[in-house]
């Protein structure tokens, strides 16, 4: 088990290397200049000159790249062109809103997810099953900047229930910080549950044939004890990797939903830093959410264990 | 009205120090901004934080270094030059308490007001002027093409004097202006940042900066010791009452979320709203639009090299272009544009039709005749456009469909902005780009004129008469001047410039002292909470 712990987490390296030389050869090969950027449509020629010779961006590529390199290996991944601050600490900030919408989001798509999908494995080929279908599909049909506008124009503007926009770090209060989150997390649970419904049902219908639930219900046990005692935890080890995959994708940054309700996550950070060119900015966000899918991926390898004795590493 | 007679007193009086620049004689009742009063009404209240949706976060907060609107806009109440300007665009005193010019326009004398203090404690002198104008000078996006110009600013006890090598009219049009900003810091400050970015933010104005937090808001709040000037408030001149306590401004990228939180009362004010939700706006009852006017959009021809070099070719795409169907595609609501051929809107001191029977004559098979003896033969037109500004992006698509109804190849190339800056100065890589150009009070800071600028209009003719335009110092010679600069623009065609249009801003409805202008002004405005 340690072993493989450890295995695991040495592999992370050569993928970091890859994502490394990748994301700086994407960034640096795509046509804009910071310096440009920063000084405006009306900057003279000499001027850009000498801001980008203060950036450090005139020197050779290789140079450039080593040197980010030696700083990201010990720990520091460089200063923003833009904010003038260090990465990590512009990463640590753009996380917080990240992970508390991620994880909002995962719970709403969880709450919606897993009840549709059993309903719709137990009462199979049914109206219910029916109508779960077409939730699913009406949910990742529905492009979530629609659906994030028609909540703030229904609850916020109309209704006056909820802020329309904007972000409150769970530190200044967690009603209030609820509050900003409610719609965004439903603009991002939606479209995720369709998955998670439909993992749910073909998972455990899967396991409700099996000789077991036979037994047991033929043994005299209740329906509902039979649905979620029995079928449904052995049903969990897929969806438990859906859920993993969302929520590895959701540490990139929900693009779209943090768009809409100007959340100030990793998915702005993302956006704003391209838009700028902020290479050190863009190379940091990029490793980091490298990492994070390794490390979420991992995680979700080892609940396999908890969930279901049988699996060993 | 006492307070507007009052005003005008103090304005001739000012003026009358003036005899280089102002527009004393064509004071004309133009308003930039469509809505609300000059002054602020005088029972507002103070206290509560008005809060600002930007349409994105700031690339710097160092106004000298940047002419991107959205750092002049979020530091307008942070820093302050010498001179500003009133709603009519005309040259008012801010630090400066007024100045003189020689007879042979060679040296401006400024007197500082006694008493300014900084955000920091410290009162203002002319060592910070001095220190601040030179910065200006090389940081500046804006401070190369006046420094060109200066030979010497020298500050003695409360005065500042330029000294000219040529005269150079419009000195106090870009001393006035809050983008590129010639803003006045403390010596110090300048000093460490040298041509460095700024570290601290630190001026005069009515509000101080106290936060940025990245992607969530960039915090003022009321500087309490700040010295106000006791004139009526009029556009970014007179006085300055910060009445919210707090102003923030946040980046709020997408334009359907800011009007959404203006509707809600998230937020007082929306800069940057789009022409095509003007219609529904204008009826909607829990919101104001305020329109302001002055903006252009532009085509840019590349005459440093390619096909655009040849002044025929640049004339047949003018004359192949009808401007009302790309006006009307662009910006919907006929209230929101102008098909007209003076750059500057009607009812400005700067107004003229000269030119004007080039500017829109739309003939196609003039255009094909022009395109002929150019020696086009059908090679594809590189044309840089980007989705990023959706304005851009519509005029490109109507102007590029009539170009090939006239037999002319157009080759759309479509990137983000940041390439589009990037390629537009490499003269190999394209034929023409599209971009807007907004207001500016004085016709010296229009970039088409400027050889530099990408585009590089850089013909004999052209610079002779812009030469002269900025040396000279009477006001009516220099509307005279002008004229012919512009009818010349038309008739070399370094551009097309299809029409002129309007910004939008949303506010809260009767948000008490506000009033759209081009810089969101937030102090006068009472905050709704």
């Amino acid at each position: 088990m340690l072993g493989y712990l450890i295995g695991r987490l040495f592999a992370l390296l050569p993928v970091l290397l890859v994502v490394a030389v990748v994301v700086f050869m994407l960034v640096h090969v795509t046509p804009g200049d910071p310096a440009r950027v920063l000084l405006g449509q009306d900057a003279t020629e000499p001027q850009v000159a000498a801001l980008r010779h203060d950036l450090g961006l005139d020197r050779p590529l290789p140079v450039q790249f080593t040197l980010w390199l030696g700083r990201a290996l010990h720990g520091d991944l460089g200063t923003s062109l833009f904010l003038r601050m260090p990465v990590s600490r512009d990463i640590v900030q753009h996380l917080g809103p990240t992970v508390t919408l991620s994880v909002f989001g995962l719970g709403v798509a969880l709450l919606i997810g897993i009840p549709v999908g059993v309903v719709s494995a137990v009462f199979r080929n049914s109206w219910l099953d029916q109508l779960s279908l077409a939730l699913a599909m009406l949910g990742a049909a529905v492009p979530s900047f629609w659906l994030g506008l028609s909540l703030i124009i229904l609850f916020a503007v109309d209704l006056g229930w909820l802020p329309s926009s904007g972000y409150q770090s769970p530190a200044s209060g967690l009603w209030l910080s609820a509050q900003y989150l409610v719609l965004p997390a439903i603009a991002l649970g939606v479209p995720n549950s369709s998955l998670i419904i439909r993992f749910t049902r073909s998972s455990l219908l899967d396991v409700l044939g099996n000789d077991y639930i036979r037994t047991a219900r033929a043994k005299g046990l209740r329906g509902r004890a039979v649905v979620f005692r029995h079928a449904l935890r052995n049903a969990l080890v897929p969806i438990l990797t859906v859920v993993g995959l969302t929520f590895a994708a959701l540490m990139g940054g929900a693009v779209v939903t943090e768009n809409v309700f100007s959340l100030p996550g990793i998915g702005q950070l993302v956006v704003s830093s391209v838009l700028r060119r902020d290479y050190p900015v863009i190379q940091g966000v990029v490793l980091m959410v490298a990492t994070a899918y390794v490390v979420i991926n991992l995680a979700v390898d080892l609940l396999y264990f908890a969930v279901d004795p049988r699996v060993r590493y | 009205m006492a307070s507007h007679s009052h005003a005008r007193v103090t304005r001739r009086r000012f003026l009358g120090t003036i005899t280089a620049a102002g527009f004393a004689a064509a004071a004309s009742g133009w308003v930039p901004g469509a809505t609300g009063e000059a002054s602020a009404a005088p029972a507002l209240r103070r206290g509560g934080t008005l809060r600002i949706a930007e349409i994105g976060e700031p690339l710097t907060l160092d106004t000298t270094a940047t002419t991107a609107d959205l750092t002049s806009t979020i530091t307008l109440p942070v820093f302050e030059e010498l001179l500003a300007f009133d709603r009519n665009w005309r040259i008012q005193p801010a630090l400066a308490s007024g100045f003189t010019v020689s007879k042979d326009g060679l040296t401006y004398t400024f007197t500082l007001r006694a008493g300014v203090p900084f955000h920091n404690g410290k009162t203002l002198t002319a060592d910070d002027v001095v220190a601040s104008l030179n910065r200006w000078g090389k940081v500046s996006p804006r401070g190369p093409s006046v420094y060109q110009h200066v030979s010497a600013v020298t500050g003695a006890g409360n005065t500042v004097t330029v000294k000219l090598k040529e005269p150079f009219a419009p000195l106090p049009a870009f001393l006035a202006l809050p983008n590129g900003a010639a803003a006045i810091m403390p010596k110090e400050i300048v000093d460490a940042a040298g041509t460095q970015p700024l570290k601290q933010f630190v001026g005069t104005g009515p509000y101080k900066f106290v936060e940025w937090a990245p992607d969530r808001y960039v915090h003022l709040s009321r500087f309490d010791q700040y010295a106000a000037r006791t004139e009526p408030s009029d556009g970014y001149a007179g006085r300055r009452d910060a009445l919210a306590d707090d102003v923030f401004y946040y980046p709020v990228s997408q334009v359907a979320t800011r009007i959404a939180g203006v509707q809600s009362g998230d937020y007082d004010i929306a800069d940057g709203i789009n022409q095509d939700a003007y219609t529904q706006l204008a009826r909607d009852p829990r919101v104001d639009v305020g329109i302001i006017r002055g903006s252009f959009l532009t085509f840019f021809f590349n005459k440093k090299q390619g096909m655009m070099t040849s002044e025929k070719l640049r004339q047949a795409i003018a004359v192949a272009l009808d401007m009302q169907p790309i006006l009307q595609a662009t910006f919907g609501n006929p209230a929101l544009y102008t098909v007209d051929a003076s750059i500057y809107p009607k009812g400005t001191p700067w107004y003229t039709e000269a030119g004007a029977a080039a500017y829109d004559p739309h003939n196609v098979d003039q255009a094909k005749r022009l395109a002929r003896e150019a020696g086009y033969a059908g090679q594809p037109i590189r044309w840089l456009t980007t989705q990023q500004y959706d304005y851009m992006f519509k005029s490109t698509v109507v102007a590029s469909a009539q170009l090939q109804q006239a037999g002319f190849k157009v080759d759309m190339q479509v990137m983000d902005w940041a390439s589009v800056l990037d390629h537009r100065n490499k003269p190999a890589d394209w034929d023409m780009f599209v971009t807007s150009h907004g207001f500016v009070p004085d016709p010296a800071l229009i970039t088409v004129f400027s050889s530099a600028y990408p585009g590089w209009w850089d013909s004999s003719d052209k610079n002779a008469l812009f030469g002269q335009f900025t040396a000279e110092s009477d006001q009516a010679k220099r509307t005279q001047l002008w004229a012919k600069l512009q009818a010349l623009m038309y008739q070399e065609a370094p551009i097309v410039r299809p029409g002129g249009f309007n910004l939008l801003e949303l506010s809260r409805k009767g948000l008490p002292g506000f009033r759209a202008s081009y810089w969101i002004v937030p102090w006068n405005v009472q905050a709704a909470r």
